[in-house]
């Protein structure tokens, strides 16, 4: 079962997610803040890491850097979760070393397909 | 300030009658389904409180039925003032009560003796526009929020009497700045973050040359760039590539470009990517 591991502030949010994996082959872990999030990656070294870029205590940006730094977490699916302008949010995210992004809010009838994919490239 | 404006189902009463962590709270609480929802922590809001003189003496918090779901913060630097980080909960939308909040802080500025009440939102957020266009405000430019992720560049900056300043020379050369800059870029914000620091170099006709910034551990940012004459696109193209070349794993992040500034394009060559985009307001008292 792969390990998803949400770093997301709003708790509404990190619900939802936890409702829409509920009955899926995914296990899911919550991170509340940027530093826990880190701590959290090098920790338990998930499949996939679902990103919040606007995190009360360190940008999501610098979460991606770290994530991408780390040499344990080479392998880790990084995929940003956000209501930024879609515009300028794909391009931006990839910049940062997204291997993906996700709009917010969330579409729970394809968001299990869109990591399936995600895990699969 | 006393409470305004009591009625039966809100009221507003001054922010500094609530904690930080409370603050934070109804920050939070307002701005979760933002464009860009920009969260705080404590250490977060103080250092913003700070940089931009906030007073919560004169911002407000919105209550109802005893419940803070509405933020309204004012800053004030001589007669101008500030509306910022305003934000109401989503169970509250549509009541009015961004309305309320954002009427209440333009009579208490114009209170304050204040002459002009400015404000920034994102270009996007066409709701918010259009009630603050509807309060009188007026759209003066966009202002840009620019990134760039850390990258190695092969060569330093090609300039000619080049030195570091620290940063009591570097408050010095912002004295000199021509440039018109946003609340958030004012010298009075930027010698509040910390410790800045520069570059000068010696332009090839004589011509004004200097880029003042701030860094820490991970991130360059309020970088001011002054490069005029014929020669000013290059020769700041030349200074950013010097400051990348000494800062080579650092983020980026720049605030509040306008739009319009003629060195936006020597962020562009260097990878500066937009992330997103503001419009300035303002209401003349």
């Amino acid at each position: 079962m792969p390990l998803v591991l949400l770093i997301e502030d709003n708790s509404d949010n990190a619900r939802l997610v936890q409702r829409v994996l509920a009955n899926s082959r995914f296990r899911l872990m919550h991170a509340r803040d940027g530093e826990s999030g880190q701590r959290m990656a090098v920790e338990y070294r998930p499949q996939l890491i679902l990103l919040d870029l606007g995190l009360p205590d360190i940008e999501g940006q610098k979460v991606a850097l770290f994530i991408r730094q780390a040499p344990e977490l080479r392998a880790v699916k990084l995929v940003a979760v956000t209501a930024w302008p879609e515009e300028t949010g794909r391009e931006m995210v990839r910049a940062y070393g997204c291997d993906g992004y996700i709009p917010k809010p969330i579409d729970v009838r394809r968001f299990i397909e869109q990591l399936e994919e995600l895990l699969r490239t | 300030m006393r409470p305004t404006r009591p009625d039966a189902d809100s009221t507003l009463i001054a922010a500094d009658r609530l904690s930080l962590a409370q603050l934070c709270d109804v920050y939070n609480l307002g701005r979760a389904d933002y464009l860009v929802p920009m969260p705080m922590n404590q250490t977060r809001l103080a250092r913003y409180l700070r940089q931009y003189d906030v007073d919560l003496s004169h911002s407000l918090v919105a209550l109802q039925a005893g419940q803070a779901l509405g933020l309204a913060l004012l800053g004030r630097r001589g007669a101008r003032a500030w509306i910022t980080r305003l934000g109401v909960a989503a169970e509250a939308r549509k009541s009015g009560l961004g309305r309320r909040l954002v009427s209440s802080l333009v009579e208490e500025a114009q209170r304050l003796g204040c002459a002009a009440v400015i404000l920034e939102v994102i270009r996007e957020n066409v709701a918010a526009r259009q009630l603050f266009e509807q309060l009188g405000f007026r759209a003066t430019r966009e202002l840009l929020v620019l990134r760039r992720p850390p990258a190695p560049i092969d060569r330093p900056g090609r300039l000619s009497g080049l030195r570091s300043l620290q940063h009591a020379e570097s408050l010095i050369q912002l004295a000199e700045r021509q440039d018109d800059p946003s609340w958030l870029t004012e010298t009075a914000s930027l010698a509040a973050a910390g410790p800045l620091a520069g570059l000068r170099a010696a332009g090839s006709d004589g011509q004004d040359l200097w880029l003042v910034y701030q860094v820490n551990a991970w991130e360059l940012s309020r970088m001011v760039l002054c490069a005029d004459g014929p020669e000013g696109l290059p020769m700041a193209q030349e200074l950013l590539t010097e400051l990348h070349w000494r800062h080579p794993l650092k983020d980026a992040v720049l605030e509040n470009l306008p739009a319009a500034d003629p060195l936006l394009p020597a962020y562009q060559a260097l990878g500066y990517l937009r992330a997103f985009t503001r419009v300035e307001m303002r209401l003349d008292l």
